[in-house]
Order: structure tokens, then C-alpha cells, then sequence
């Protein structure tokens, strides 16, 4: 199926259209979304993707994570990646958006200006599993034990965006203390 | 004009699916009611600290059973489900040390049970031969069709079959058939413990569930990728793509009925009309809470139920290359064990544990690197009351004593996390009555016979499906019971 992302600049201003595959070969910017979804017990929702997925299959991952279709608002599609993936929708916030780039063993490169939100669940979770083999609600130190351990559990994707989730996490639990 | 033609299916287990699938196909609008969140019923999963677990069901024999359901609906199976054949099924323990590898490969088996176990190949040979024939020629004319309809017992194809069967398979307990075999009674404990597949005692059960070895070792033991959960993803998808609607957290409250004919259920004090309705609900419950008769209910207490798990789920920080996906670790007493689960309700001190390990498949993705996931089973009896949390513990250290002793290690030390489930979750869980597995027991000689029909006699419209119903427990005979409904569905119609 052919897929199209939205090219942007630095400033996520959008120049231009390309099918997926090929952005990803030619390591263009693009703009993508990662979806944190925590519990009451603060603990983040994990997925474990798909074992026939093309790439990355039976690893874990944050809630979802996708690219806005053209003239789709990156809010629009993230809710939409989770009710489609996860199977439920909740109030989603975006916290904040950074660039990163990482190049695959498979040749092809993210280059992605990506919108990161975040929201709150504690429901039922019915996901599709052509995309999703199972899920977890886990606490953020016993996710980084698990990356320090290299238990090789997570997606490369998720090695990378990790530690600013959790950099927000702290600040956002600090500014939390202190206004108790 | 014409209406659609409506029906409901109540529980989203493995036959509760496989029926809507297969109602769909029959061209009915099919809505599924299940009270929990999720599908498969006990085939279901969990994940602590990214160790998988499959809760319920963990062995995978008969892909075609499946794969007819698919080819039925039209779809490819291996678009939705994929498996790989396992070269040993079982790998055996014993306390004095003996350990004895089940080879899927007849040839190999008998050679390693002629070494372990100092059995004649030739006899292995022949009761792998005999099991094969009491499936084929027999068993699988009572698993394919109802046994409570006068047209399926006047067949010519099941007199011939009743003909051909030795009495000693129906008036010969499991264990005195295992017994005329083989010499070694540790070979016997082995073909006796296939009585436990559907929940049973074997010195109890006629020698006709002797055929169940057949399907492991002749047939095949298989594993699903990504676990036995892919089993309910797939049918999830196929009864999705034919249409079917689920409603999870929707329990069903009633059957309706009127004038004998089944007039559709209630769910959250709804009414939702259809003239057709399947239970994949254990039948004493349906009797009891959804048609609130208590005299069908009892009816299908006479027979006894069959036995329960307690199963431990542990995370364990360390590998095991001695073990296989599906282990056993016999006990020294095994007409002890049963006596105890069957006769007195409780438990064994030394008692039979299973160890299954998808890791060992699929490492790294169903565990973490280095570690594996264990689904730690022993049999214990159906749910009257017992102080399960006692039970639990004294289990929990009897299953740990055992596993140190036979592997040397430290078990407690290496288990990072744990969850249990025990007969009284089971029930809560799933509805089946008293924690019961595989709903009542074969331990009698008439039990092919007693358990309930997949139609009701009293309300026309009422079929039942599932593990507690004929032809028995076990995702191949839950399979096999909406397939015998969906024929049965085609027939009445006509009529």
C-alpha cells in the first residue's frame, strides 16, 4: 500500500509530499508522532509489535507511534493510530517535539520531526493484533532497568526516545513535588 | 422481503469464536457477548516486565482442525497464523534420574524408550499403531458428529466402528490398556498421564483415551508463533473479517424464551432478539444463571467434574538448556496423586509438575534475553470449598522442592516475578463451574456418552459449544463442537 508522509523543515513547516519508503531511503525529514499513555499508577502502556511485522516484529515499544497523513493535524492522527492500534481513545496532550535522526541496519534512515504526547488510560485495551501481539502497563524504572540490563526487549525507535520521555518524566514529577 | 437471519453467541473462547465464524459463513448476522474485555477465554494472555504468558492452554496439536475453519471462511490460514512442528513433544523427569525425550518420530521414540526405559520398540510401535487406529476408525466418528441424535447412531459407518472396537478400550481403565503394553511402569505413568488432557483419572478412564497419544506423537506436537495466544488472535481476525460483532464487558444476563423456542438473551437489561443462540458458556452455568433451571443444572452435576490447575507464571532470570518447550516432572506415586485430586479433593505432596517454556521458541522476544518464562502447572481438584491459599502454598513449596532436586538448582532464587491462578479464579474468570477445566470428567466408562449434547432438547434455537459440552475439552474437540453445531444449524434450518 502506498503510503504518503509530510515533508518539513526544521520548523515542522510542511515542503512537500513523498511515499514513505522512499523518504526513509533518501533520510528526508518528515513528520511523525510517538503516543505515552500512563495509567493512574503512572506506569506507561507498552506494546509489543506484531510478530509478522516487517521489521521490529515481537519487540516493545511506547503506546503507538505513526506519520499524519497529508492534511491530517498530527493530533488527528494520533488519536486515530490509537484507537486503530490499542483500541480505545483518550484526551491526548502534546508535551513537546524534538528531531531526531537514526540510521537501521536495513538501509533505510528515520529523519523525523516527531510530536510527542502524552495521555491517560486505565480501560479496557482491545488492540488490533495484526499490529500488536500484546501490551503492558510498566513503571518507568523498571523500563530503564530493563534497557541497562540490555534485555533487548525494545525497538531501536524506543531506545532513542526513551530517555527524553524520561527527562520530561522527572522534570514533570519534580514540578509536581514542588507544587505540593 | 426477507430479514437477515440473526444469531448470538455467548463467551468469546476459542469455540465461542469458531462458531460465529462459522455461522457467519452460513450467511447469519452474528453478534458475540463476553463479559471480559479481551477474546479466547482461558486462551488468553498476559506479560509482566516483558515475560509473556500464556495463561491457559499451552499445547498445539491438530493445526488442520483450524486450518478447516479457515479454508471454510475462505482465507488463507497462514495470512493469520503461522506454526512450526516440534521434534520432541515432551520431555519426561523422573525422580531416580531417568529422563526420557518424546521424539515426534515413532522410530526414534521407540528407540529412546527402548534405552531409557528398556521397553521393546516393537511394542512402542504397536501402541503408537493402536492409538492411530482407535482415532481414526473410532474416535473420530464420535468427535465429528453428535452422539445424541438417533440419525448419527444409525449410521452404518458407526455401527462398523462400534464393531471393530476391542472391549478393553471401553471396559479396561486407561491404566490396565497402558499396562498390557508395557513393562516398565514408568512407561505406563508416561501413556497414563494423556488422561489428564481432558482433565481425567486414568485409572479411572476407559482405555479409549488411549487414542490421545496418537495426536502428539503421530500426528504431531506444533508451536504458534508468537505463543498459543496467536491461536485466539487468528480466529479474532477471521471472525472479524466475516463480519462478526463482538461486545467485550457485555455479560449476558438471560436466555429468553417462549413456547419453547429461544427468543434471544438480555444483556445489561437489554433485550436482543435472535432465534438462534450458542452457549460456549460451561453448560451448568448456562442451565443455572441464564435459563435459571436448576434441575438441568444438577443433571449435568451427576456426572464428575473434571480436575482444575494451579498454575504458576514465573519470570526466571537464568536459562535451562536442559529443558524443552513442554516438560514433565513425574511423581514417584502417580495413583496417589489422582486418589488425592479425585477421591479426597486435595493434593499430592509429590505431585506431577508441568514446566511450559515458549522462550525456548521464540527467546528474547517471549522473554528477556537471558531468561526464561515458565508456566509452572500441577493438576489439582475442581473447586468445593478447599482453603486454595493453603493448597497454594503447600504446592508452591512442593513444586520447588521437586524442581531443585531433579535440576540442582535454586528455583526460588532465580524467580524474579510470579503470578498465580487457582481454581476459584479459573471459575471467576472463565464460568467454569467449580474451576473445572474440561467441564465434567471421563472417568467413567459411558462418559463419551453422558456429557451434555451441543443442542438443547428442551428449547429449539439452543445449542451449546465449548470445552464443558460434547465431544470434550481441549482446543481440538472445542473446535469440533461448533463444527458438530454448525451442522446441526444447517440441518434444523432445512427442516
Amino acid at each position: 500500500m502506498m503510503e504518503q508522509v509530510v515533508l518539513v523543515n526544521e520548523l515542522d513547516q510542511e515542503i512537500g509530499l513523498m511515499e514513505k519508503m522512499e523518504a526513509h531511503e533518501k533520510a528526508l525529514l518528515h513528520r511523525a508522532f510517538s503516543v505515552f499513555v500512563f495509567n493512574d499508577a503512572g506506569e506507561l502502556l507498552l506494546q509489543q509489535r506484531a510478530f509478522e511485522k516487517y521489521h521490529s516484529g515481537g519487540l516493545w515499544t511506547n503506546t503507538c507511534c505513526s506519520h499524519p497523513r497529508p492534511n491530517e493535524a498530527v493530533l488527528d492522527a494520533a488519536n486515530r493510530r490509537l484507537v486503530e492500534e490499542m483500541g480505545f481513545s483518550t484526551p491526548l496532550e502534546k508535551v513537546f517535539d524534538f528531531i531526531y535522526q537514526a540510521e537501521f541496519s536495513n538501509g533505510l534512515t528515520e529523519h523525523e520531526f516527531d510530536h510527542v504526547f502524552i495521555g491517560q488510560y486505565n480501560g479496557a485495551i482491545v488492540p488490533d493484533p495484526n499490529e500488536v501481539h500484546a501490551y503492558e502497563y510498566r513503571t518507568m524504572e523498571s523500563i530503564q532497568a530493563s534497557l541497562d540490563a540490555k534485555e533487548g526487549l525494545f525497538t531501536a525507535w524506543f531506545e532513542i526516545i526513551f530517555p527524553k520521555m524520561m527527562d520530561w518524566w522527572k522534570n514533570q514529577n519534580s514540578r509536581n513535588l514542588a507544587a505540593n | 422481503m426477507e430479514h437477515a437471519k440473526k444469531a448470538i453467541v455467548v463467551g468469546a473462547g476459542i469455540a465461542g469464536m469458531a462458531a460465529s465464524i462459522r455461522l457467519a459463513v452460513q450467511g447469519y448476522e452474528v453478534d458475540l457477548f463476553e463479559k471480559n474485555d479481551y477474546p479466547g477465554g482461558k486462551l488468553s494472555q498476559f506479560s509482566i516486565d516483558g515475560y509473556l504468558f500464556d495463561a491457559g492452554p499451552s499445547l498445539f496439536t491438530q493445526p488442520d482442525n483450524l486450518k478447516a475453519l479457515f479454508d471454510l471462511a475462505g482465507e488463507s490460514m497462514k495470512d493469520y497464523f503461522q506454526y512450526q512442528s516440534m521434534p520432541i513433544s515432551f520431555k519426561y523427569f523422573y525422580e531416580d534420574g531417568t529422563i526420557v525425550n518424546a521424539y515426534t518420530d515413532n522410530g526414534k521414540l521407540a528407540a529412546e524408550m527402548e534405552e531409557k526405559l528398556g521397553e521393546s520398540p516393537s511394542k512402542v510401535l504397536d501402541y503408537l499403531n493402536d492409538s492411530k487406529h482407535l482415532y481414526e476408525h473410532i474416535a473420530s466418528i464420535f468427535l465429528n458428529h453428535s452422539l445424541h441424535k438417533k440419525a448419527t447412531l444409525f449410521q452404518s459407518k458407526v455401527f462398523k466402528a462400534i464393531k471393530t472396537l476391542k472391549w478393553k478400550y471401553l471396559f479396561r481403565s486407561m491404566h490396565q490398556v497402558n499396562g498390557g503394553y508395557f513393562s516398565n511402569p514408568k512407561t505406563v505413568q508416561l501413556f497414563n498421564r494423556y488422561a489428564t488432557y481432558n482433565g481425567s483419572n486414568p485409572y479411572k478412564a476407559p482405555g479409549m483415551l488411549s487414542l490421545i497419544p496418537h495426536l502428539e506423537l503421530n500426528e504431531g506436537t506444533f508451536y504458534p508463533k508468537g505463543g498459543m495466544i496467536s491461536i485466539t488472535n487468528a480466529l479474532y481476525q477471521l471472525a472479524l473479517k466475516k463480519g462478526v460483532r463482538f461486545h467485550f464487558n457485555a455479560p449476558v444476563q438471560r436466555i429468553i424464551q417462549q413456547d419453547r423456542l429461544v427468543r434471544g438473551v438480555v444483556v445489561e437489561g437489554q433485550n436482543i432478539f435472535a432465534n438462534l443462540v450458542v452457549s460456549n458458556m460451561d453448560v451448568f452455568f448456562t442451565y443455572q444463571k441464564l435459563l435459571g433451571d436448576a434441575r438441568m443444572a444438577n443433571q449435568v452435576l451427576k456426572q464428575e467434574r473434571s480436575s482444575s490447575a494451579l498454575i504458576f507464571y514465573w519470570g526466571i532470570k537464568s536459562e535451562f538448556p536442559q529443558l524443552e518447550l513442554h516438560n514433565i516432572f513425574f511423581s514417584t506415586n502417580y495413583a496417589a496423586e489422582f486418589k488425592a485430586i479425585f477421591q479426597t479433593g486435595s493434593m499430592y505432596t509429590d505431585p506431577t509438575v508441568y514446566v511450559n517454556i515458549t522462550s525456548k521458541c521464540e527467546p528474547g522476544l517471549q522473554a528477556p534475553n537471558g531468561k526464561e518464562n515458565w508456566f509452572v502447572m500441577v493438576n489439582c481438584p475442581a473447586n468445593k470449598g478447599q482453603d486454595w491459599k493453603a493448597l497454594q502454598q503447600k504446592a508452591r513449596a512442593a513444586v520447588i522442592a521437586k524442581l531443585n532436586r531433579i535440576l540442582g538448582v535454586d528455583l526460588e532464587s532465580l524467580i524474579e516475578v510470579e503470578e498465580v491462578l487457582d481454581p476459584v479464579l479459573i471459575e471467576s474468570k472463565t464460568a467454569s463451574y467449580m474451576g473445572s477445566l474440561y467441564g465434567t470428567s471421563s472417568n467413567s466408562k459411558m462418559a463419551a456418552f453422558l456429557r451434555h449434547p451441543n443442542f438443547s432438547k428442551a428449547l429449539k434455537g439452543l445449542y451449546f459449544v465449548g470445552g464443558s459440552v460434547h465431544p470434550g475439552g481441549g482446543i481440538p474437540l472445542c473446535l469440533k463442537s461448533a463444527q458438530i453445531m454448525g451442522s446441526m444449524v444447517e440441518k434444523d434450518v432445512k427442516h
